[in-house]
């Protein structure tokens, strides 16, 4: 909807959302965000605004008249709570905008979640970094090299000031340092930043998690592009297994029989979904880029090495099978039993066959469903599909007889 | 506005500077004297930056962060990830045992692996050395690396760390196929050995028996130098290793399980057998015996002791003859044979004494007073308790000492008993003063020929005596005792003061 400047209210400057020009444009939804141009409120919709449009009407309207102390304080207090959600919600979906390549449309998203935070802790707040961060890193991405150091030395300097600053927090500065002096073709000061990263990670979550993985995974690339290859080799395994051993529990979890829920209700139901864990967006997206590059140089060395190639496979399957993804699960499962076929380790051979059976008895659930246009299948283990679909093959009978 | 402030840059000197700076420009010459000194200052301090270059940001750094971090940093900054790896999670291992140790825990004196640069200097070497190798896949040379790195943690000390590069060494040496297993069999050697040292005997066992087995094949290629400079082969020392892994096991099994204890004993004498040394296996067989001897089975018990014994013969071992003939004696005894029990326990006083052991000595005498005292020769009894008592008495060994007192004091009872109880049935006047005599000074005179009865003793001093003296030879026995005991009492009561007052 075009606006017209002149006629905003006496003293009130509505400015764009992306660019803090004069508006000339609202958006018809909430009513609340203003844009300067089509480009802008287009960007702002793609990377971010079409998830937060709602919440922001209400987070923009002003205060109501509330009579007592206690009411205003809890409707501050509801206000700064849902704005730390959204926090989080901004940034998860900036980093998964980045993990996917589209460093462009993170930036609307991570933007927010800067404004949101300066909103909530203030200007000087530790908070501020991962937001700063999101902002280097897409800029890193999209080669403005300039800027990601100014957003890289923002985030530092509030790193340096603030004492006992959590360790999760440095790990992903020395990151993003090390990206930048990667882009930056500096790969030594690259692999500092790098080791610093890994030695905080580790520090924080433990050598084999999957949040430090990320770290090998990056100095594997810089090794590569140094030319040492078998250290970047053994890197790349070292990613590798960490998701396969990550993936293997998850879908463990998800296959193995649940034990009998005691009790009935939502209550017992509850636990059992408790017990699972799972990836967030941006996690999913990481593992989708870092397997799918890994995969990429496996297929591409001048050595074919049938056993990484039948881990990375495996592992890549496993994690198309957690995203629910089947078809690419099976294809990604039919290559790894075709790259351990001559390997020695029965065992690796044994685990995959067994998993490309849960992926045929899945598909044959899914198909079953899908048949009588049953969608919502995403949310339930398989346990609770076979019983769904059993649960239609009598009422298919039933309709018969 | 602008033409308030003054010019910066003035050409013509001093003319356009305001009133309140005119001063300051005529105080220059005067300042110009202690200049030079500013000038020689400056320079100074110049110079001295200089020689003080500027930090690096690894400096920088190095100089913030711990000496674990920045060792961590340089080893993945040169891509050793997998060291990295290892270094960390055993730095972390250890804090994290400390932390479940308790606060009372001693591990809280003990300086960390942390703190330890010299450690982590030397774990970092190995380590890095390591993975090198194996990115080249020598896997030799990573054993190689591990195994110093286990030998200097032996030097050291560190157990835990010990136990865990050996552990790591046998992973690696399952990946070395090149010699056929020798480095495999030597990592279950240490492996085996490492877990013996924490007491876990089973899972040593089970680790000896795989360097059994892979040796087996071996036998006569593989061979180590021992410290005497004798050359043992793997397949023996396997044995070696295995008789006395089986061994603790049955020790710690004891009584609980005998049949489970006997199993391991065998198993051990049949590993002893096969090691092709005569010792070892003659000492199997002895605690084979021993255990059989226990279990009641004497015959077996016999047939072990005596190969033990022969064993013992061949090898000219005196000490272990002596052991024999004791448990031989024993299981002989435990029989009812005790000609045979007799005889060899004569050996055995005889080789003890040739030893000149005054233990064995005096066990020997011990039991050659009971077995005398059993078949009711009171006399050769009362003298091996007398020897018995004696040699534990040179050498001051309270225990001993107590219990051969009492029992020389039973067997001299038992000595007296018999002319005693014919002096009470006898009766006569010489008999009973003599008893009175011994009733009062205990003088022994009762082995003196008895007189011929000739006359009725008077009958007024019998009287007087027989109520005292009707007690049968028992009692006399007990108020033998019962004195020895009192006398040992007292003497217990004695020391327990000395001590106390000590």
């Amino acid at each position: 909807m075009t606006l017209n400047p002149l006629a905003f209210p006496k003293g009130v400057k509505y400015l764009c959302e992306l660019c803090q020009k004069p508006a000339y444009m609202q958006c018809t939804q909430c009513r609340v965000t203003y844009y300067c141009c089509v480009e802008h409120q287009r960007a702002d919709w793609i990377g971010i605004h079409e998830k937060i449009c709602q919440t922001l009407m209400s987070l923009r309207k002003p205060q109501p008249f509330l009579p007592s102390h206690e009411e205003r304080k809890k409707w501050a207090d509801a206000i700064a709570e849902e704005k730390r959600h959204m926090i989080d919600l901004t940034r998860t979906t900036s980093r998964k905008l980045l993990f996917e390549g589209k460093h462009e449309q993170s930036v609307p998203a991570a933007m927010q979640s800067l404004r949101f935070a300066i909103e909530v802790y203030g200007l000087t707040s530790i908070e501020l970094v991962p937001s700063y961060l999101i902002l280097g890193e897409s800029c890193i991405g999209l080669g403005k090299l300039s800027q990601a150091d100014e957003y890289l030395a923002q985030a530092n300097w509030t790193i340096l000031k603030t004492p006992n600053s959590s360790k999760a927090i440095q790990s992903k500065l020395h990151r993003n340092l090390g990206l930048l002096n990667a882009a930056k073709g500096d790969f030594p000061e690259a692999l500092r930043q790098l080791a610093d990263d890994i030695y905080n990670a580790s520090e924080e979550y433990g050598t084999d998690d999957i949040r430090t993985s990320g770290g090998y995974f990056h100095m594997a690339n810089v090794f590569f592009r140094q030319g040492k290859r078998d250290i970047a080799d053994s890197l790349y395994n070292q990613v590798t297994d960490i998701w396969h051993t990550y993936l293997d529990r998850i879908v463990k979890c998800r296959t193995q029989t649940p034990p009998t829920p005691r009790g009935v209700g939502p209550g017992a139901v509850e636990k059992l979904e408790d017990k699972e864990e799972g990836l967030d967006e941006a996690q999913e997206a990481e593992a989708v880029q870092v397997l799918n590059s890994i995969y990429d140089m496996q297929e591409h060395q001048p050595i074919y090495q049938p056993l990484g190639m039948a881990k990375v496979c495996y592992t890549l399957a496993m994690l198309y099978f957690v995203l629910h993804d089947i078809k690419k699960a099976k294809e990604f499962g039919r290559k790894a039993v075709v790259a351990s076929d001559n390997s020695a380790d029965d065992n690796f051979s044994r685990n995959i066959v067994e998993f490309m059976k849960i992926c045929e008895r899945i598909r044959y659930v899914l198909v079953s469903c899908s048949a009588l246009k049953y969608n919502h299948l995403n949310h339930y283990t398989i346990e609770k599909e076979e019983n769904y679909a059993s649960h239609i093959r009598k009422q298919q009978c039933q309709e018969v007889t | 506005m602008t033409t308030l402030l003054p010019p910066i840059n003035n050409k013509n000197g001093r003319s356009n500077l305001p009133s309140y700076a005119k001063n300051v420009q005529e105080d220059r010459p005067r300042k110009n004297g202690s200049s030079r000194r500013d000038k020689e200052i400056t320079e100074e301090h110049q110079h001295l930056q200089e020689l003080q270059r500027n930090l690096t940001k690894m400096e920088i750094d190095n100089y913030r962060n711990s000496y674990k971090h920045t060792l961590c940093l340089e080893m993945l900054r040169e891509g050793y990830h997998l060291s990295f790896r290892e270094l960390f999670n055993l730095v972390r291992q250890q804090l994290e045992e400390r932390e479940a140790a308790g606060p009372e825990s001693f591990m809280w004196i003990q300086t960390m692996l942390v703190n330890e640069h010299e450690k982590l200097d030397t774990i970092r070497f190995f380590l890095t050395q390591a993975e090198n190798a194996q990115r080249a896949g020598v896997y030799e040379d990573v054993y190689q690396s591990r195994y110093e790195l286990a030998c200097y943690f032996q030097k050291t000390g560190d157990k835990w760390l010990v136990d865990h590069f050996f552990a790591t060494c046998l992973d690696t040496a399952n990946l070395v196929v090149s010699d056929g297993g020798k480095m495999k069999a030597e990592a279950h050697l240490h492996v085996g050995m490492a877990l013996e040292q924490n007491d876990k005997n089973l899972q040593a066992a089970e680790h000896f028996e795989a360097y059994y087995k892979l040796s087996k094949e071996h036998k006569d290629e593989w061979l180590i130098q021992t410290e005497e400079g004798l050359c043992l082969s793997f397949f023996a020392d396997a044995c070696i290793n295995l008789c006395r892994i089986y061994t603790t096991i049955s020790d710690r099994l004891g009584s609980e399980d005998m049949e489970k204890s006997l199993g391991y004993l065998v198993m051990a004498f049949d590993k002893a057998k096969e090691s092709e040394e005569t010792r070892l296996e003659g000492e199997a067989a002895y605690r084979l015996g021993l255990e059989y001897h226990k279990y009641g089975n004497v015959d077996t018990a016999l047939v072990h002791l005596h190969n033990f014994y022969d064993a013992c013969k061949r090898a000219d071992d005196k000490e272990g003859m002596g052991r024999a003939c004791d448990a031989i004696a024993k299981a002989y005894a435990k029989e009812g044979r005790k000609e045979e029990s007799i005889e060899y326990l004569l050996q055995f006083v005889q080789t003890a004494e040739e030893r000149g052991m005054e233990a064995e000595q005096c066990r020997a005498y011990h039991n050659l007073g009971e077995i005398y005292n059993s078949v009711g020769k009171y006399k050769e009894a009362r003298e091996y308790f007398n020897r018995a008592y004696n040699t534990s008495r040179a050498m001051s060994d309270t225990a001993a000492l107590q219990m051969n007192r009492v029992q020389l004091g039973i067997a001299e009872a038992h000595g007296m008993l018999e002319m005693y109880s014919t002096h009470v049935v006898q009766g006569d006047r010489t008999c009973l003063l003599r008893i009175a005599e011994w009733k009062s000074v205990r003088n022994n005179q009762f082995y003196k020929p008895l007189p011929v009865l000739a006359d009725a003793a008077p009958q007024d001093i019998a009287s007087s005596l027989n109520e005292e003296e009707s007690r049968d030879g028992e009692e006399v026995e007990e108020a033998h005792n019962a004195e020895e005991e009192d006398t040992v009492i007292n003497e217990q009561a004695t020391s327990h003061e000395v001590e106390e007052t000590g």
